[in-house]
Parts: C-alpha cells; sequence; structure tokens
C-alpha cells in the first residue's frame, strides 16, 4: 500500500488576513478583499483595482526579518505564512523530528522588478527614430542604479532556499512555476515526494504578487483583467454572466504535509488528508483554454482517479472560477464532463469572488479554503453571482455560504499555457 | 488620404506579419480565424499592428468585439443570435457584411464575419473620420 | 509491478554553445573545444564581463513548421531554443509522433526569469518618463504607454512557456511542469520526470531546461550578484572548474532536450537506447559544508541500489567560482573521499560555460554520450590543481569509461541540490 499524506499544518497570508482562520472567517462572511491599488499610482490603467495584503510587517512572524530585507514580498509572505504552517504542525525548532527528511516543494512567483529604474533606463537610452535602445548606455546605467541584493532576490530559487535555510528544512527543495496552477503542481508533487519516500514531511504552498506596474500593464495588454474599477467589491464575479476578467490578488498558502504514520507517531494535528492529485496539459493555445475543456476534464478524472473516488464522493469543488468568460465557461463544462448529472449536485464556489486571484499561490490558499470547509462544515459562497449565465449552470452557493457536512473536497488550477492540476482532500478517519 | 487598394494592401501586410502567413493566402473573403488560423491573442496583436501602421486608434472591442453577447438572451436564443441581437450587430459593426451571416445565424458564425475586406473596410472609416486635430 | 518499471534516455537534443546538435556538442566535447568566447549578442563594452557562452547561427524557423511560426513572436530566445532542442530530440530518438499517445506524453523543463527586450518596452517609457533617473510618471505610463506595447508583450516572458509551447507544438497532454530552481532546475525535472514515469502517469517524456542570459538585462543583472570570471581577454581559458586559478564562472545560453521513456514503450517503439535512469536524489546544503551534497548523492545511489565503487565517474556541477568549487569538492569527498583509486571527476562547464536552467540536461547529455562512446571527455583548463578541490578531474585527454554508471551533479549557490544516476545500456 502506498504512504498515505495528511495536512498536519497550515498558514496564510491574504487580502483577507494574516491567517487561516481570518481567511476562512472572511470568505464565510462574504467579505471582499478587493479595492482599489495603493501600492502605486494605477490611475490611469485601464485596471485600477487589486486584492493587496494590507499592513503587513514581517517582524511579527519572524526574529529575523532582516534575512528578507531584500526580497520582495513573494519571499516575505512566503516567510510568513511557512512560520504559521511550521508552527501549526509543531515543527519550529523541533529537533526530535530529523531534519533531513523534511523538504519544501513551492510554486512561488518572480520577486518585483525595479520598475522605475529600468523604465527610466530604456527611456534614457532610447532612440525614438530607430526604435533602438543603446546596450552599451543600457547596461552601465544598470551597473549603477540596481541594487545588486534585490537583483539577487529577483531569481526563482530564492523564497524555497530561504525557507529551507531559516527554518532548517533540509531535504529536496523545489520551486515550479506553472502559472496559475503553480502551487497546486507542488502541493501534488509534494505529495508524491512523501508518497515514494523521498521525505516525511514537505512544506508545500506558494507565494505571490504581481500587483506591480509591470504586472498589471501585462494582464491589461492580454485584456486578461476586469476593468470594472467601481465599486471594487463587485469587479470579481466569476461564473456571472457579466463577468469581464480576473482582479489580482497576493499573498502566500503554505501547508505541511505529512507521511500519515509520521504525523500519528508524534501526536501531530491531522487536518485532513490528500488522497488524489491529477496534472495534464491542454496542448492547445497559449492563452485559450481548449473549448470542450479536454485538458480539464482529463485533469479532474485523473485527480478523483487517483483518489480512488467517483464523482459522487466530491461533496464541494473549489473552482479555479476566475472570473474570465473563458475561463468559467469552459470549467464549468469540464465539471459536467466528469461528473453528468451528478454535476448539478455538487456546489462549486469560487474563492477568487473575494480573494481575487493570488496568481502562483491561489491554489495552496484554495486548497487551505478546502481544508476549513471540511473542518467547519460550511461552504464559502461565490460573490457577485448576480445573473446567470447560460452557459454557466452550476450550483455556485451564489452570495451566501452554506452548511454542508463536507468529506470530500476538490480543487481546480488551471494557467495560462494549458496547465491543469486538480487536488482532492479528504476528512481524516482514523 | 490612402486609397481603398493601399489599405488593403497594408492590411495583408499587417496580417502577414502577425499570422505568418503567405502574402497569397490572403483573399479579401478570408476569415481571421477559420482561414488564417487567428486565435484569440492574435486579434489583440492584429489591433495593435493596424494601429501603428495606419496611426490610428482601435477603442477595445470595436473592431473585434469580443463575446459580443455574452449568452444574453435578448441576443441569443438556442445557439442563435436573434433578430435583435442581428440588429445590435448592424450597430456594432457597420463595416462588417452580415448578408451570409443572417441566412445561418448562429453564434458560432459571428468568427466569420472577421474578414480582411471587413477590417479594411473598418480603416477606411477610421481614416475617413475628421481629424481631432 | 509498478517497482518495475524502468526509464531510459532515447534521444538528445542540444543547442549549445558547443554547436546545434548532439554530433558537434559530443565533437567539441572529445577535441576540448571552448564554447566560451566574447560577447557579439549586444554592445557589452561597459560591462566588466564580456565574454560568454552563446550558441551562433540558430535561427528558430529552421526548427518550427511553417503553420507554427507564428508562435516565435511570443517566444523570447530561452523558449526559442527550447523549443528547438525539443525538436531536435525528437529527430534524434527518431520518435514517430502519430504513434505516441498524447495522454501519456509529458514535458518538464527547467527555466528562469527571462528579460523582457528592452525595445519592446521603448516607446512606452519615452512617453512616461521624468527628468530624474529612476523615476516614471506612472500616470503616463498607464495612459500614453501601455498602448505602446505588444499586447502579447507578457507571454514572451513567462518562465512555464518553455513547456507550454513544447506541449502544444507537440500535442503532448500529459503532465507538464517548469521547476524553476536556478542552475539546478533542469537536473529537478529529470528526477521528476523519471519519479513520474516509474509511478505511471505517462510513458514518454520531453525533459529540458532552456536559458539565455545573453541580453543586456539579463547580463547586467547577473554582473551584479554572480561570481563572473573576469578573465575577458582569455575567454577560453576562463571557465577552469576546480582550477587553482579559476575567478569565476562564465554565463552560458542554450538548451537541451531529453527523450526520456519506459523502457517498455522504448522498446516497443524500437528505439536505440542510450542509457538508464536508476536514482535519484535532492537535499538542501544549509550550512554549505557539503553535507547536503552528500546527502543528495547518497540518497540517489541508494535510489539506484548501487555503492560509490560503482560510479565510472561524476558529472559535476563544477561552476568554477572560488568558494562554490571548494565546496562541491567537499561534498563529493563525503561519500567518495574512501574510494581508492578515486572517482574521476568531469565538470563540462569548463568547455560549455554556465547554461543555468539548461546545465543540467546539457551536461548530463555529455556523461551519456560519454557512457554511449565509452569515453570520457576531459575537463579543460584543469592545469593546477588546488588543495581545497582534492579531487581527481579528468584532465588533457579523454579517458576510456569503464564502469557503467555515472552520477551527475549540480546544486544553487544557496544550497538546493540534485543528483541523477544513470546507467550504461547494454
Amino acid at each position: 500500500m502506498r504512504r498515505r499524506v495528511v495536512i498536519t499544518g497550515m498558514g496564510a497570508i491574504t487580502p483577507l488576513g494574516h491567517s487561516v482562520e481570518e481567511l476562512y472567517a472572511a470568505q464565510i462572511e462574504g467579505r471582499s478583499g478587493i479595492g482599489r491599488i495603493s501600492l502605486f499610482n494605477a490611475q490611469r490603467f485601464p485596471t485600477q483595482i487589486a486584492a493587496e495584503v494590507k499592513n503587513f510587517d514581517l517582524s511579527r512572524f519572524v526574529k529575523e526579518p532582516q534575512r528578507w530585507v531584500d526580497s520582495g514580498v513573494n519571499s516575505q509572505f512566503a516567510a510568513a505564512a511557512a512560520k504559521q504552517a511550521l508552527e501549526d504542525a509543531d515543527l519550529l525548532d523541533n529537533t526530535k523530528v530529523d531534519r533531513t527528511r523534511i523538504g519544501v516543494y513551492l510554486g512561488c512567483g518572480e520577486g518585483i522588478q525595479d520598475f522605475h529604474n529600468l523604465v527610466s533606463l530604456i527611456a534614457f537610452n532610447y532612440d525614438a527614430d530607430s526604435r533602438l535602445v543603446d546596450t552599451a548606455g543600457f547596461t552601465s546605467g544598470a551597473l549603477r542604479y540596481f541594487h545588486p541584493g534585490r537583483e539577487a532576490e529577483q531569481e526563482l530559487h530564492t523564497s524555497a532556499a530561504h525557507l529551507a535555510a531559516y527554518f532548517d528544512l533540509e531535504g529536496p527543495n523545489f520551486n515550479c512555476l506553472t502559472a496559475c496552477a503553480a502551487s497546486s503542481q507542488a502541493i501534488g508533487e509534494a505529495t508524491e515526494m512523501i508518497r515514494h519516500g523521498d521525505a516525511d514531511i514537505m512544506l508545500s504552498g506558494g507565494s505571490h504578487s504581481m500587483i506591480h506596474p509591470l504586472g498589471v500593464t501585462g494582464f491589461n495588454l492580454l485584456t486578461a483583467l476586469s476593468t470594472s474599477n467601481d465599486p471594487p467589491s463587485k469587479a470579481s464575479r466569476p461564473f456571472d454572466l457579466h463577468r469581464d476578467g480576473f482582479v489580482l490578488g497576493e499573498g502566500s498558502g503554505m501547508l505541511v504535509l505529512e507521511e500519515l504514520e509520521h504525523a500519528k507517531k508524534r501526536g501531530a494535528h491531522i487536518y485532513a488528508e490528500i488522497i488524489g492529485y491529477g496534472s495534464t496539459a491542454d496542448a492547445f493555445r497559449i492563452t485559450d483554454s481548449h473549448p470542450e475543456g479536454r485538458g480539464a476534464a482529463a485533469c479532474i478524472r485523473a485527480a478523483l482517479q487517483d483518489a480512488g473516488i467517483q464523482p459522487t464522493d466530491v461533496d464541494y469543488i473549489n473552482a479555479h472560477g476566475t472570473s474570465t468568460q473563458v475561463n468559467d465557461k469552459v470549467e464549468t463544462i469540464a465539471i459536467k464532463q466528469v461528473f453528468g448529472d451528478a454535476a448539478y449536485q455538487v456546489p462549486v464556489s469560487s474563492s477568487k469572488s473575494m480573494l481575487g486571484h493570488l496568481i502562483a499561490a491561489a491554489g495552496a490558499v484554495e486548497l487551505i479554503t478546502c481544508v476549513m470547509t471540511i473542518q467547519k462544515g460550511v461552504m464559502p459562497p461565490t460573490m457577485n453571482y448576480e445573473t446567470p449565465d447560460p452557459e454557466c449552470d452550476l450550483d455556485y452557493i451564489p452570495n451566501a455560504a452554506r452548511e454542508k457536512t463536507v468529506r470530500c473536497a476538490l480543487s481546480n488550477s488551471f494557467g495560462f499555457g494549458g496547465q491543469n492540476i486538480s487536488l482532492v482532500v479528504r476528512k481524516f478517519d482514523v | 488620404m490612402s486609397s481603398r487598394d493601399e489599405i488593403y494592401s497594408k492590411v495583408s501586410a499587417t496580417l502577414v506579419e502577425a499570422l505568418n502567413v503567405d502574402e497569397d493566402e490572403i483573399k479579401p473573403t478570408s476569415t481571421l480565424q477559420g482561414d488564417l488560423g487567428a486565435e484569440s491573442i492574435d486579434f489583440l496583436d492584429i489591433v495593435f499592428r493596424l494601429e501603428r501602421e495606419f496611426g490610428i486608434k482601435i477603442p477595445r472591442n470595436e473592431l473585434f468585439p469580443e463575446s459580443i453577447f455574452q449568452g444574453d438572451p435578448e441576443f441569443v436564443q438556442d445557439g442563435k443570435v436573434t433578430e435583435k441581437g442581428i440588429a445590435e450587430l448592424r450597430q456594432r459593426m457597420p463595416f462588417a457584411d452580415l448578408s451570409k451571416f443572417e441566412e445561418n445565424p448562429e453564434v458560432s458564425n459571428i468568427s466569420n464575419l472577421f474578414t480582411v475586406e471587413m477590417i479594411t473596410r473598418y480603416i477606411e472609416g477610421k481614416l475617413s473620420e475628421p481629424s481631432k486635430n | 509491478m509498478a517497482d518495475s518499471r524502468r526509464v531510459v534516455l532515447t534521444g538528445i537534443g542540444a543547442l549549445t554553445p558547443l554547436g546545434l546538435d548532439a554530433n558537434a556538442f559530443w565533437d567539441a566535447l572529445v577535441h576540448c573545444r571552448s564554447g566560451v568566447g566574447p560577447i557579439t549578442a549586444f554592445d557589452a563594452k561597459s560591462l566588466p564581463v564580456r565574454i560568454a557562452g552563446e550558441v551562433h547561427g540558430f535561427d528558430a524557423k529552421n526548427y518550427i513548421d511553417k503553420k507554427e511560426r507564428k508562435s516565435l513572436r511570443v517566444m523570447a530566445r530561452s523558449i526559442q531554443l527550447s523549443v528547438a532542442a525539443a525538436q531536435l530530440a525528437l529527430n534524434d530518438g527518431n520518435v514517430d509522433k502519430t504513434q505516441l499517445d498524447p495522454t501519456r506524453f509529458g514535458v518538464e523543463f527547467g527555466a528562469g526569469l527571462i528579460a523582457s527586450e528592452l525595445e519592446e518596452l521603448g516607446e512606452a517609457a519615452r512617453v512616461s518618463a521624468n527628468c530624474q533617473p529612476g523615476s516614471i510618471d506612472l500616470e503616463k505610463w498607464g495612459a500614453e504607454g501601455l498602448p505602446n506595447i505588444t499586447p502579447l508583450w507578457m507571454l514572451k516572458y513567462l518562465p512555464n512557456m518553455l513547456a507550454c509551447h513544447v506541449s502544444i507544438l507537440h500535442n503532448a497532454q500529459g503532465p507538464s511542469n517548469t521547476i524553476t530552481e536556478s542552475d539546478v532546475g533542469s537536473t529537478l525535472a529529470i528526477g521528476e520526470a523519471y519519479r513520474i514515469l516509474v509511478r505511471g502517469q505517462a510513458d514518454f517524456f520531453l525533459v529540458g531546461g532552456g536559458e539565455s542570459r545573453l541580453n543586456p538585462l539579463s547580463f547586467s543583472r547577473q554582473c551584479l550578484f554572480q561570481p563572473l570570471s573576469r578573465r575577458n581577454d582569455e575567454p577560453e581559458l576562463a571557465s577552469r572548474p576546480f582550477d587553482r586559478d579559476r575567478d569565476g564562472m562564465v554565463i552560458s545560453e542554450g538548451a537541451t532536450v531529453l527523450v526520456m521513456e519506459t523502457l517498455e514503450h522504448a522498446q516497443k517503439r524500437g528505439a536505440r537506447i542510450y542509457a538508464e535512469v536508476v536514482g535519484f536524489g535532492s537535499a538542501f546544503d544549509r550550512q554549505r559544508s557539503g553535507a547536503g551534497i552528500a546527502r543528495a548523492i547518497r540518497n540517489a545511489l541508494r535510489d539506484a541500489g548501487i555503492e560509490p565503487e560503482d560510479v565510472d565517474h561524476i558529472n559535476a556541477h563544477g561552476l568554477s567560482a572560488v568558494d562554490v568549487d571548494a565546496w562541491e569538492a567537499k561534498g563529493i569527498n563525503e561519500v567518495f573521499g574512501d574510494r581508492d583509486p578515486p572517482v574521476k571527476v568531469f565538470a563540462a562547464k569548463s568547455l560549455l560555460g554556465n547554461l543555468g536552467a539548461a546545465a543540467g540536461t546539457t551536461e548530463l547529455a555529455a556523461s551519456v554520450l560519454a557512457l554511449h562512446h565509452g569515453l570520457v571527455p576531459a575537463t579543460k583548463n584543469f592545469e593546477n590543481r588546488d588543495a581545497n578541490c582534492p579531487l581527481a578531474v579528468i584532465a588533457g585527454d579523454p579517458v576510456p569509461a569503464t564502469k557503467p554508471y555515472v552520477l551527475k551533479l549540480n546544486f544553487t549557490d544557496m544550497g538546493q541540490c540534485a543528483a541523477i544516476v544513470v546507467r550504461r545500456w547494454e
């Protein structure tokens, strides 16, 4: 029999609060974390709203915040959420556990580029007639104006390395970046590492912020973001007929995954069991989902098969539900393909209606939401669901949380490029 | 002001660049999606290139209105565009030739309206607008 | 039954500073020809480092079907190199795509940050710059800058697009992942794909790494925080892993993609088999003491079920940085230190420079070919032994490969380590 993997710790830094409890409570109340962008002057951008993490202070979470002084908020959020998760699992400074058997697998995004220096260096070295940049001028300016430490911290392996070094996690260390599916994929692969015996415990999750000028620029240019700036709380409306794009969020979700016997032996609190993981590619187009939801349906099926359960065993689906026209339609199609008639019986909701889209970190935060739903027996709603879309006709738990005994929950994450990940968590029964 | 032929050949050249098709693959009636293989990001790219080529501004959703009706039952019923929907299309896309579409107004056929000729007519209209300066 | 699934390497696609395919790559390795030279990709005259390993003569159009070529527009050079290397790997593996089950076909890449091409932001920058450096008028940027940037800008630079384009071009609908872990990225990708194949989630994989930092933004950033060699006047002598006079690493670009598949799948399609992947281990070296490197090695050897004595040679990380090479030597010797005669060590970066996210697949390809040809290339520029690096580095001429196993090692500057064991196919 394969090794079973359970969740023994969780941590979250999100637009809805700086803990798992706050994250979940706010969703149950249907509170929105979305507001006008305060991190930079976005007044003349098509999109002026986002879900920001408010009043974050790393020194409230770690004793040596100076380690992250040059880091982007992605690494800082990760450090705080990781601390919560490890503390929750009683793994902080716990020398009774073999630290070489604890690994890290994150789906963390990149650090934030030095926008002002980068763009002004381009401007100063740009010749409008030839439309060329003088690279000698640019590079000499770059050496002068870029901050070496902050540039180093933008690299994609730094978040995972800092966590391993600071919290003494000496096992396998990975970071994957598969767009909006990243942290779900990290959790899935971390689960597989424990199953295989590469580690007994994995700290896994994700962290990301793209609420910066180039991030909003990139998504605005692709017309992926909602431009319904007023009121901000109404902008993210997954599955609603008048949805017009997603809203950027930021933050981090971290989970401690542990081999079941290992957790039992040390008397760890077990939140839930990870029983299924599916991973597929659309292999279709860069941003268009396959119209029949081919990759997404195959992914959900793979996760259910891995879990050894039937669609009817699923009590709740936390959808990817981005609030873009295409995603919500195709995700609905994919769910119907896998669940058949049972699709209309299983409640589906999108945390993004309140949290916005945490990009690489979205999946981890949404899986935590699933675990809390199993714990508390209340499913979070899809907010702003006002006008039904004939093409999205499932039970989306509109606008108000709902009580239900949830034993088994499915979490979907789909990303640009056709990346699909599904995870299944179940209430842990001895 | 450019003649229609000039506009057409510039539009063709733009499509050659954006879609990596050969010039001789492009005919006035070629549909962007069906004949020339455009996907959704290509429409963004084409709009950007046309703006540069002709020095005009093309507001979002004007040339290629995406998801025009968003499943609104007033405009779409059973996968077909209603009378009201066709009227809406005519108003939003006066530069499009709707005659063929009206024969079989399936929603999925809307993309067939996006032809090289349609772009040419749209640009022609844009360039003849009185200058704001 | 699950344990009986074995994984073999059956194709190599390499676009490196040593040439535009695996044959050129091997030829340069056995003849000890360096791929490092003066930077030609951009004007590097203001930089303290003006040498690198470049891929010369590469034109992505030669590798992509005409109907797919419009995708090149949304591919930065790192992506173009990767997509082309994937095609070369399929060619080399003599793979008939129509015979593959798309749902059992996975893709996994190691990738890094991809820098924006400066010109793409040029107009937007111009219209929104204030008079002083380091200050952009964000209102102008938002209102007048944005419409001047190509709308597809961001797609060209997403790290997962290496794998995604490959999956789209070849209809690979199985698992797809992108490991973004600096110099160890594609090594971890090999390890993870190996696990996925063994556990049965796929039968066939393209595993690669691709990275080009040969552009003004990436390269100047690297100059700020990487230990780079300043041997600008002697580019070919600059990368000298484990040598006493090493003074830093050399940045290179390239992409290498490997065809990995289950033995059963390979045999069914009658594939030529280069080698078998038999072990993977990874760890974190928290103190930079070598302990983590040693653990990754031990995990990989245990996974392979072999002893240090069985290893023909170690294909080292061999960065050519002063402290990093000494750190690596400690790790290797913690496992192999007692072996007599000592284990041979080959450092591919002496010829290639550091391909970053592409280092793992590229360097492993060297040893896979070494096993295949029975000949291990020599480490270039290893002239004087360094007391801090007590290793039996292969220098001078290639030596015969006498034992069946190779250990590939890579790690990052922050301590993420991975080791792969491959076995000669016979």
